[in-house]
């Protein structure tokens, strides 16, 4: 550039210096060459200024497509299906892990609709969880099959956000599924294990009930059967032994009202379904439990004792399931003692008054009782220290007993063995009865009529 | 008159019934008389075993589960004593799996309570057949 200067202003000068450079004309060659050295030099920081603009710009744009290489990274492997849905129902985003699980392209979903993938039967719960989310302003969440590329359905927790403008009228929607198909499954196992657990400890106890129904049951059969054959057999003999036969025609009588008062008893102790709380005799209740179960205490060669207390109040509860209570604690304390063979099986079943507030019932056995560490962990569900047994028995009576606002409680014998114990408040009328009547006649009298 | 004679001459077998049910030890005797045998009932295997009819009895009619000394454990004592009695239990549990192990310690019979006077007698032939 600078040699084309010199040559634009090179044709004058030539005379010049044939005719000796007059001094006039050296200054304004030199002001010449200054200028064109600042022009040069301004020209050079422009450029300059514009080449680090162009860079800067340029990492700027590299920065934002960084960072917005980074978002997309975040929001496409984020674990979970990210979406956002204008208000009108219009797809917006769906995240690669969305369209992965969908196997479809972003075209096709936004075709479909926003409910194409969830399952039928989970859209309404959609519906209702936008109305949720309108009315509290919140984030919103719901459960909901949503189909696999393969055409499996798992079940997901779907969790949104409303976009609001400044009005508060809602724009779009953000939001993230999460997987819990696993979480679901667990959930659904347990659900199951847990009805057939109840369901088997009902079957306990019904199985043992149905072995002792059917002991007691059979004894006076065998009677009225073999009376009934020896009776045709006197009558069939010539001459008639007519006098025989007619006792063992009563006997017939008695062996029948025997069964019938079996079957009677049965009746009470299933008649009442409804979990609803009824004035209950604890001692009845306990009777009808120790006849049920006499029949294993002898093949168990146990020797029951009873100590029930005269006059006792009822009870608020449910008859059936204390009654449950009783037979687990009967059973158990049974079970205690079938390795026992250098004393006496002696089992006690007593019933007292605590109080003004309640009864209490406990069961004594002289058995192998319980180390300190099993003490502890002896309410707990599946832990037994039993061979064959489930570990299910204390811990569901204990939940019955306290249910019914009492309490149950171990404790080791001075002997051998151990007691058990649980607590059940009496009815709210006859503790305040309790307090104000001294007489014992007064509040029998009293438990006749709430009958 | 001829049965007569025959009673007297024959000593009619003894059967003893141990079983701690009222009713059975009431109604089983009058049967037992009925098919011909003489009959001695107890309320437990304790008090058969104190009695004086351990050596006479030619068929022990034996109830499984009793308080104290059960039926399997008069048959074991029996046993212990090499007094083999021919026994047939009775029980009122309706529980099949206690029948092979029984016989095979050498009972005659398991009969279930309710039985029939026919099954009875059957096992009570056999018992005597044994014997």
């Amino acid at each position: 550039m600078k040699k084309n200067v010199f040559a634009s202003f090179g044709a004058s000068p030539l005379d010049v210096q044939k005719g000796g450079l007059p001094t006039e004309q050296k200054r304004i060659a030199e002001e010449l060459d200054q200028r064109v050295a600042e022009r040069t030099c301004e020209l050079a920081a422009a450029n300059e200024e514009l080449r680090n603009e162009i860079a800067e710009r340029k990492r700027a744009e590299e920065a934002l497509a960084a960072s917005e290489r980074h978002l997309s990274l975040i929001v496409n492997t984020v674990p979970g299906l990210a979406w956002s849905i204008r208000s009108d129902g219009h797809i917006e985003f769906l995240n690669q892990n969305f369209l992965d699980y969908l196997g479809l392209a972003f075209e096709q979903v936004q075709k479909g609709g926003w409910t194409f993938p969830i399952h039928p039967e989970d859209v309404k719960g959609f519906v209702r969880a936008r109305e949720a989310i309108l009315a509290s302003e919140s984030v919103g969440e719901v459960e909901a099959r949503i189909r696999r590329f393969d055409g499996e359905f798992r079940w997901f927790l779907c969790r949104a956000v409303a976009l609001r403008d400044p009005a508060g009228k809602v724009v779009k929607w953000f939001g993230i599924n999460f997987d819990i198909e696993d979480r679901k499954r667990a959930e659904e196992e347990l659900r199951d294990t847990q009805s057939k657990l109840a369901h088997m400890t009902r079957l306990m106890t019904i199985g043992q009930l149905t072995a002792s129904i059917a002991h007691e049951v059979n004894q006076p059969l065998a009677g009225i059967i073999t009376n009934a054959n020896t009776c045709l057999r006197m009558l069939a003999a010539s001459p008639p032994n007519v006098e025989g036969a007619k006792e063992t025609a009563r006997r017939t009588i008695r062996d029948g009202n025997r069964a019938s008062e079996v079957i009677k008893r049965l009746r009470a102790l299933f008649s009442k379904k409804d979990p609803a709380l009824e004035p209950v005799d604890l001692n009845e209740a306990t009777r009808e439990v120790i006849a049920l179960s006499l029949s294993n205490l002898q093949a168990n060669r146990v020797t029951l004792r009873t100590e029930l207390a005269d006059d006792l109040p009822n009870v608020s509860g449910d008859r059936v399931q204390l009654q449950q209570v009783i037979l687990n604690l009967i059973q158990n304390g049974s079970d205690a003692m079938s390795s026992i063979d250098d004393r006496p099986r002696d089992m006690l079943v007593k019933t007292e008054r605590d109080g003004h507030e309640a009864l209490y019932l406990t069961v004594r056995d002289v058995g192998v009782g319980f180390s300190e560490e099993d003490g502890g962990r002896l309410f707990d569900a599946f832990y037994t220290t039993k061979g064959d047994g489930m570990g299910i028995g204390l811990s569901v009576s204990r939940s019955i007993v306290e249910r019914h606002g009492g309490r149950m409680w171990t404790a080791g014998n001075e002997g051998p063995g151990v007691s058990f114990s649980f607590s059940v408040p009496l009815l709210p009328e006859q503790k305040t009865d309790a307090e104000t009547t001294v007489r014992p006649g007064a509040s029998r009298s009293m438990e006749r009529q709430s009958k | 008159m001829t049965e007569l004679v025959v009673s007297t001459k024959v000593e009619r077998p003894l059967v003893s019934v141990v079983d701690d049910d009222e009713s059975v030890r009431e109604s089983l005797p009058d049967l037992l008389r009925e098919f011909g045998f003489a009959v001695r009932a107890f309320a437990s295997a304790e008090e058969f075993l104190t009695s004086d009819c351990v050596a006479k009895t030619r068929c022990l009619i034996l109830d499984i589960a009793m308080p104290g000394m059960t039926g399997p454990d008069l048959q074991h004592e029996l046993k212990r004593r090499r007094r083999e009695i021919p026994i047939v239990f009775i029980t009122a549990h309706a529980d099949e799996s206690a029948r092979p192990r029984l016989i095979e310690e050498g009972a005659v019979e398991c009969l279930l309570k309710p039985f029939s006077d026919t099954d009875l007698r059957k096992a009570l032939d056999m018992a005597l057949a044994e014997d």
